[in-house]
């Protein structure tokens, strides 16, 4: 007997592969956005109402993101009879893959009819507080459903009904709430042809604030040299009373002098750059609501009104000024949002890399001429040649043509990947070396590279349950710090001298002190800090996994991913490569291992079943030429093999059973036949003239990396099992080649049964990934707490589960969940920084330790140190390296 | 181009803030001058002469104010204004004579010093502690950085 090696780069033995299973029968699955909803029983409410009508097997409803998923018979129930059955009982619901549609339709109550959504850039916002007034605002605009705003991404998402509402409304309503709001632009990969609105938008807004710091700091310096720098607070006043007697006559007393001299310098601040608390204040006021705004206006009006009865107002002469303090403040708080919105504008790097990565330019056959045009002029069905060393500018089929394609930038992937006609190329991937054409399939928002940035965009915007937590606390904030400021304005205006020595107050009198500390609770207790810790680390963590080429697709799955105590794996395509391979090729004696290579490849060289396609592709890669044999009276024998004439001789190929119905004795092979098979490879026998010649064992190979992943998860403490259809002793065989226990093999589960599987482990209260391709395992991807699915080149895989990985690599797997901890943790640590700040400062404030623009400048610089702590994700680097990929 | 404005705005400031810190450390390091009401010498200004063998009365005259003001009679301690003696009320413009009663209950120094101090507070009201001088309304008047003062032998 002579064994032969298969040549492959691909660890061996393995098992059968799994047959793609058709679906059970011809449902729909429909999602809606549920409104009305506010607690568990809401939820059970709509699953139970929907669940009960005739056609429906299934309705789940998630009162996090407000979304009802329902799986019907069409020829029982429609879209309608669900939305219908959930406005009756008191919700609205609307069909969201009809969102799209122009036709509003009406499918909720008065309030809760949408049918239109839309994404409003968002200017002026500051700290939680204003994205909570700008939330309720759009809310109660008639016609919107729902209205939910990011901070940090500075944007609205609107579900409205454009029968009932306008854009201009929208937008009219928040312009009426104090901030700006403008149409943001669907991001394309366009680049250069894109505008973004909002960009501009921002751009001139920053530009506003950059001026009025600058203003305010040519003032408040000269008003802080001459009120509290010694040498300044007595020369310059006396030398402008000085001049001022000398030349216009009459007394000057130079205290008065310096008094006059802070008030025309601080007032211009005040009021010119201080303008825009003001406005945010009053808008806040009409709303009966609270935000940075209301503190700082409040803070800097304390300071700068005092100051000014003490030098207008005869009686109050005497008393000290604070005009220092109000421009200082105003300066700090605008300096604070200056560098706040420059660590913001980082927090979106990852997306500005994504959408640089387009091409500019398309070089199309039209006419039957190479015309160079722009990217956005290219059209599905256009034939677009590309040069080595270009961009592929969009998405396509190779017609003519061979390169090489590196594809690292969207995959990670730093092997380019080889290209020949009827290959996929993906846009915005480097050409390197070869030449060829391609037809343009996807052009425009439908290219992969747009897909990929929008589905980044709306993780980047979606709301993590983590945020919950900060939106509760900010709601009571203002208010209860302005009440705390005026309980310490009380205690240090009447308590406190009652305790204190007279000399306690030798330079300020007990107004004073109490006026300076109640300012100082009511400044250094802003919420801004709070209202970012969350959406700026969920920014930098999703675009961060888009880096490593993991599309995180909404803060939920993010914050669940690190929850993880068990994944279950799918078995092919997954944790395999899918498709089987040759492993041994072994003579029994009589032909050599080519030889039986080579009439088995011959006979099988026209079938199209997964194993005859391996084995002829295999028996290629080793140097054989099967057309060269000629083959007559081919016969397939279903469920046993194929039989025919091979250049003469009469061959058989197939299992067991072949062999018996031929008559040919394989008793002296048979435990080699069953040693193969027990590790979960299939094994085809081949006759020759009605002897045994040898055997062919193919298997579903494990990928690389897959081992080392299941490895790096069972260090971490995940559970991991696998889950297939294959009959036990096969998958336990491969899942003991990846390092899965034997007991954590979900064997002969079909398709439809999976989700009940994951179901299961979530029954022991286990928080449970299914990592999967998205083609069969779509109800099992849902059912799970994250689905994660493998490969971002299907759209099933891009619509399937909360996390969509682009390589089809299991580390990322690890390097996904590695990232979710990173960045839950972030949150956590700006968590307690931004409340660590406040609860540390309004004591220290209330005491009277603090002067009111140093409490300010500590309130900027604590909202600038929460982005830059989320800003410190960007350094994140997977524990499994790619280097060996 | 921005760079190198970049990097002269950067400099400007360091020297600035390092200008105005030296300024402010040295200022701080010398006495502290307290200064009252600045006037021109062209609109405040008096004239005292000696009066050897008073007790009860000392006349100042003639008194240029600015404004409401007040003739203020100090003894002289070591050259310096001592406890307040006594006090007379000048209307603005010229006053020929003011007639200033001392108090008897004090023992007058060799001399005294008059000096001349604004009414800017509550008017009639004499509003000044030497204690609380930049909370004081009713501060001396100064002229070219001087105290409008003057030593009057009276012994």
């Amino acid at each position: 007997m002579t064994t032969m090696t298969v040549p492959s780069d691909i660890e061996l033995d393995s098992v059968s592969v799994e047959e793609p299973q058709p679906s059970a029968h011809a449902s729909e699955d429909a999602s809606f956005a549920v409104t009305g909803m506010t607690c568990a029983s809401c939820v059970a409410v709509v699953e139970k109402v929907v669940g009960r009508l005739p056609g429906v097997e299934r309705a789940t409803v998630n009162l996090a993101t407000e979304r009802l998923t329902a799986r019907f018979d069409p020829a029982a129930t429609d879209r309608e009879a669900i939305a219908e059955a959930v406005k009756k009982a008191g919700y609205g619901a609307i069909p969201l893959d009809a969102a799209a549609s122009a036709a509003p339709t009406d499918t909720g109550g008065p309030t809760a009819v949408a049918s239109s959504s839309v994404t409003l850039g968002l200017i002026g916002m500051t700290c939680s507080s204003c994205s909570a007034v700008i939330e309720k605002t759009l809310n109660r605009v008639p016609g919107v459903t729902s209205a939910t705003v990011n901070l940090a991404a500075e944007t609205a998402s609107v579900l409205f009904d454009p029968a009932v509402v306008g854009l201009d409304a929208l937008i009219g309503s928040v312009k009426g709430a104090g901030y700006d709001a403008v149409l943001r632009v669907e991001t394309t990969a366009a680049g250069d042809g894109a505008v973004d609105a909002q960009r501009d938008a921002q751009l001139k807004h920053q530009k506003r604030e950059q001026f009025l710091f600058v203003f305010s700091l040519a003032f408040a310096i000269p008003a802080l040299l001459i009120s509290m720098v010694p040498g300044f607070m007595t020369e310059v006043p006396a030398a402008v009373a000085t001049w001022l007697a000398n030349t216009f006559g009459g007394a000057w007393d130079p205290m008065m002098v310096g008094k006059y001299l802070a008030f025309a310098l601080v007032t211009p601040v005040q009021f010119v750059a201080g303008a825009q608390f003001y406005r945010g204040f009053w808008h806040a006021l009409k709303r009966r609501t609270g935000n940075m705004d209301t503190l700082i206006a409040i803070g800097t009006s304390a300071a700068y009104f005092y100051s000014v009865a003490a030098t207008f107002v005869p009686a109050l002469e005497g008393e000290p000024v604070f005009y220092e303090t109000a421009a200082l403040l105003i300066t700090f708080v605008i300096l604070g949002k200056l560098l706040e919105a420059r660590a913001k504008g980082k927090t979106s790097d990852a997306i500005k890399k994504l959408m640089g990565l387009a091409a500019k330019t398309a070089r199309v056959v039209r006419g039957g001429e190479e015309i160079d045009v722009p990217i956005e002029q290219v059209v599905a069905g256009d034939v677009v040649v590309v040069r080595p060393g270009e961009k592929v500018p969009v998405d396509g089929l190779v017609v003519d043509g061979r390169s090489s394609v590196d594809e690292s930038m969207l995959t990670g992937e730093s092997i380019p990947v080889e290209k020949n006609v009827g290959d996929t190329v993906i846009g915005a991937t480097m050409n390197t070396l070869g030449s060829f054409s391609f037809r343009a399939t996807k052009v425009g928002k439908d290219t992969a590279l747009a897909q990929i940035v929008k589905l980044v965009e709306d993780a980047q915007g979606s709301k993590a349950p983590v945020q919950r937590f900060a939106d509760r606390i900010s709601a009571v904030f203002v208010p209860a710090v302005v009440a705390i400021a005026v309980a310490t304005f009380f205690v240090w205006l009447f308590a406190v001298p009652n305790f204190v020595d007279a000399s306690f107050y030798a330079y300020a009198t007990p107004f004073v002190k109490a006026l300076l500390a109640g300012t100082a609770v009511i400044v250094i207790a802003c919420p801004c800090a709070l209202g970012l810790a969350t959406p700026t680390a969920i920014m930098v963590g999703t675009g961060k996994g888009a880096e490593n080429g993991i599309l995180i697709k909404s803060g939920d799955a993010l914050e669940t991913a690190y929850k993880i105590r068990a994944i279950v794996f799918d078995k092919t395509g997954t944790l395999t490569h899918g498709k089987p391979v040759v492993t041994e090729v072994e003579a029994f004696g009589g032909l050599s291992g080519d030889g039986v290579y080579a009439v088995a490849a011959a006979l099988e060289r026209g079938s199209e079943h997964p194993l005859a396609e391996a084995i002829v592709a295999g028996a290629k890669g080793a140097g054989i030429a099967p057309e060269r044999l000629t083959v007559t009276g081919f016969a397939a024998i279903p469920g046993h093999g194929v039989e025919g004439d091979v250049d003469g001789l009469r061959v058989s190929l197939g299992n067991r059973r072949l062999m018996e119905r031929d008559g040919i004795d394989i008793s002296a092979h048979a435990s080699r036949v069953e040693g193969l098979e027990a590790d979960g490879k299939t094994v085809m026998l081949v006759a020759v003239d009605g002897r045994a010649a040898g055997l062919i064992a193919v298997a579903d190979t494990l990928k690389d990396n897959s081992k080392e992943a299941v490895a790096r998860l069972t260090e971490m403490g995940v559970a991991v099992y696998m889950i297939t259809g294959d009959n036990r002793r096969t998958a336990e065989a491969i899942a003991a080649q990846a390092g899965i226990l034997p007991d954590h093999v979900l064997a002969e589960v079909l398709p439809e049964h999976k989700a009940e599987e994951v179901g299961k482990l979530q029954a022991q209260g286990l928080i449970v990934a299914m990592v999967g391709d998205g083609i069969n395992d779509t109800p099992a991807l849902a059912k799970a707490d994250v689905g994660i699915a493998m490969g971002a080149g299907t759209d099933v895989a891009m619509e399937t589960g909360g996390i969509v990985l682009i390589k089809n690599d299991l580390r990322d797997v690890v390097t996904a969940i590695e990232l979710s901890k990173r960045t839950m943790r972030k949150i956590h640590q700006n968590f307690f920084w931004a409340l660590g700040y406040n609860a540390l400062g309004i004591p220290v404030a209330a005491l009277g330790l603090l002067r009111p623009e140093l409490a300010g400048a500590a309130m900027a610089l604590s909202s600038v140190s929460v982005v830059t702590s989320s800003l410190l994700l960007r350094r994140f680097k997977p524990s499994l390296s790619k280097a060996v990929a | 181009m921005n760079r190198l404005l970049k990097i002269a705005g950067i400099v400007l400031a360091v020297v600035t803030i390092a200008g105005a810190a030296t300024y402010a450390y040295a200022a701080s390091r010398s006495e502290t001058k307290m200064l009252g009401v600045v006037v021109a010498a062209k609109n405040a200004a008096f004239d005292v002469q000696d009066q050897p063998g008073v007790f009860t009365t000392i006349a100042v005259g003639p008194v240029l104010a600015p404004g409401p003001s007040w003739v203020v009679v100090h003894l002289d301690v070591d050259g310096k204004p001592g406890p307040r003696v006594g006090l007379a009320h000048v209307g603005a413009g010229e006053t020929r004579t003011v007639t200033v009663v001392l108090d008897p209950t004090i023992e007058l120094t060799e001399k005294l010093l008059v000096a001349l101090h604004a009414d800017r507070g509550v008017t009639g009201a004499f509003e000044f502690d030497m204690d609380k001088f930049e909370a004081s309304p009713d501060k001396p008047y100064f002229v070219d950085g001087m105290e409008l003062a003057k030593a009057v032998r009276v012994k």
